[in-house]
């Protein structure tokens, strides 16, 4: 299994390149994090790479296949998509909305299996959500949404996990659980990609790092290669420091503002 | 609501099948005249029409009401539930995209045209009576397919259909229609006005098989292909991108809504007028009885329905004034969509605090 782009680049009107000339590879095994300041076009790279979009140029092939040549349901069960938002307007319990990411494995009349059932259940236990299993999905809040849908994609079981930013609106505490289960994730086998906007939780999870300016792939590589002051002071605009974490010695990153070093 | 099993799914169905038929079974005994039921029920099925009492006959009308109802009723409903999914909006109706103002604009043409048209009034009455329905319900569905034409042409975009552009497009051709209409009704006479309004109030009260017929071919592949959508709108409610990358194809699905759903609901307006509220009263009260799984809840508003209406028009028409059938569901359907406003308030109040 094997996901790549070669050279893809995507407008959302012609001549307006939203990315350009992206070329990585994905790997099973890994956890890669996508970085970059707001309209950098992170999210459209997860979005081509989900095959929500085309891409206007280049190719994004899995196992040397063009994505578009893959049966779509086939390829929701190698890649499973978390878009960054999703509102559901019916009165969805939290165990129908998990059981919702089964779809691209059942059969024409949708009934649920008892494998499909363990893999519900245990998509939910390990988003932390089996509480919740027989509450509308309204009634939540939104970490606890975002749990219930990350559940959901989890439950898609796919190889190729894709996910939008899936911390943005939990606490501390569950940020660190969900991420530590997709690192687990990435180590029994799966490949994980996240669009993450905090960088220090990026660079303590992630294996490596792909850094996006302007829709151009400014730095690909491990934490400690792309995360440094040079590269990210003119990218995000600003005097960045990157310091050393006195623990776990990985990268740490934060801004000065004019007042710090004034 | 517990995961949907397939004892539950089969169960559903089948209770819901045996109340429509129940209810296809009793509402003909209902109506002005007292009817013995077997007797004309048999003379209706084995003797040719020639030979009919005016029990059989009266039977055979309320028959043909039945149907017009049944089949109305559950269009409306399967259309309301795949608006709302298509929209993601609990208040979308199978109305709010304008087709049915487009269809009554094209009634209220032909409205216009029957009653000052020389070769109607002089032809025998029952030719003439034929003519002004086919002429009516023609005049409906090329209204209403015109607008359903200008509405995509406007929301279409470069990966499919806009739904915010289905919806302000819809809103905007629906104030249009209302002002030509208005116009119309200014030039026309008393007579041609009161046929207007008749027939704006809706009602099932066809006279003949004749005037549900032509709609069929229209109707009912539209719903099938529906109908066959369920499991994808499970996906689509929860946004355009999650249904992709399930491998739901979005765009397909919006444009197989778009216009079955126009076309369907085009059908219907032709034949009984714009029956209101039913395609948001059945699908919001199905919900709650059978959850909101697509696959259950669709098959089940297109029975439910379909005998909701049938059982309204048997007490709109039992009532002293025999009320036309729309003028009861825009009674029951006001205060229940108020109810669902308040209690969706109820909602955000809890959840703000």
């Amino acid at each position: 299994m094997l996901l790549e782009t070669d050279g893809a680049g995507y407008a959302y009107q012609p001549g307006r390149w939203a990315l350009r000339g992206i070329t990585a590879r994905f790997e099973p095994g890994t956890m890669t994090g996508i970085i970059g300041p707001n309209g950098s076009g992170k999210s459209t790279l997860l979005r081509l790479l989900a095959s929500i979009r085309t891409p206007s140029e280049g190719a994004i092939r899995l196992n040397g296949k063009r994505l578009r040549e893959h049966k779509s349901d086939a390829l929701a069960r190698s890649i499973a998509f978390m878009p960054q938002t999703v509102t559901p307007v019916c009165a969805y319990s939290c165990e129908e909305t998990v059981a919702l990411g089964r779809y691209p494995h059942l059969g024409a009349m949708g009934f649920l299996t008892q494998n499909d059932l363990k893999q519900i259940r245990e998509a939910m236990l390990q988003t932390d959500t089996l509480e919740f299993a027989e509450r509308p999905l309204d009634d939540l809040s939104g970490g606890e949404r975002q749990r219930v849908l990350l559940a959901s994609v989890l439950a898609q079981q796919a190889e190729f996990l894709l996910l939008d930013e899936p911390t943005s609106a939990l606490d501390l505490h569950h940020q660190h659980e969900v991420m530590t289960l997709l690192r687990q994730f990435s180590r029994n086998g799966q490949c994980v990609i996240v669009v993450a906007h905090d960088l220090n939780l990026a660079a303590q999870f992630c294996d490596r790092l792909l850094l996006l300016s302007a829709g151009r792939l400014e730095a690909a590589g491990a934490a400690e290669e792309v995360l440094t002051a040079e590269r990210l002071s003119p990218v995000y605009g600003g005097q960045i420091a990157v310091l050393e974490h006195p623990l776990t010695r990985q990268p740490l990153i934060t801004v000065l503002s004019k007042k710090t070093y004034e | 609501m517990a995961l949907l099993t397939q004892r539950r799914y089969f169960l559903t169905l089948l209770a819901f099948a045996g109340a429509a038929l129940a209810t296809m079974a009793i509402t003909p005994r209902f109506g002005s005249e007292p009817l013995a039921m077997s007797a004309a029920f048999i003379e209706w099925l084995t003797h040719p029409r020639q030979e009919w009492s005016i029990a059989a006959l009266t039977l055979d009308l309320r028959l043909v009401r039945l149907a017009v109802a049944f089949l109305a009723g559950g269009t409306l409903a399967v259309c309301g539930v795949a608006f709302q999914a298509m929209l993601r909006n609990p208040l979308a109706t199978p109305y709010t995209l304008g087709v049915a103002s487009g269809g009554a604009l094209g009634a209220y043409c032909a409205f216009m045209f029957a009653g000052s048209s020389l070769m109607l009034t002089l032809a025998p009455d029952d030719m003439a009576a034929a003519l002004t329905q086919y002429l009516r319900q023609g005049a409906s569905l090329a209204g209403a397919f015109s607008t359903m034409a200008v509405i995509y042409l406007l929301a279409r975009s470069r990966s499919g259909i806009s739904t915010m552009g289905l919806l302000l497009a819809g809103v905007t051709l629906s104030l249009i229609c209302s002002a030509a209409m208005m116009f119309l009704r200014y030039m026309s006479t008393p007579d041609m006005l009161m046929r207007m309004e008749r027939w704006l109030m809706g009602g099932v009260d066809a006279g003949s098989w004749g005037e549900l017929t032509p709609m069929l071919p229209v109707l009912l592949p539209s719903m099938a292909l529906l109908l066959i959508q369920a499991r994808r709108y499970d996906q689509l409610v929860f946004g355009e991108e999650l249904a992709a990358g399930r491998g739901v194809n979005v765009a397909r699905l919006q444009k197989i809504t778009f216009f079955c759903g126009s076309m369907a609901t085009a059908a219907v307006v032709a034949v009984v007028g714009p029956i209101g509220f039913i395609g948001l009263i059945v699908p919001h009260a199905l919900r709650r009885i059978v959850g909101p799984e697509h696959r259950l809840l669709l098959p089940c508003a297109a029975l439910g329905g379909g005998a909701f209406l049938a059982i309204c028009d048997t007490i709109a028409r039992i009532t002293p004034a025999e009320l036309p059938v729309g003028v009861l569901t825009a009674m029951l359907g006001g205060p229940f969509f108020l109810f669902l406003l308040i209690r969706s308030r109820a909602q955000w109040g809890a959840r703000m605090q």
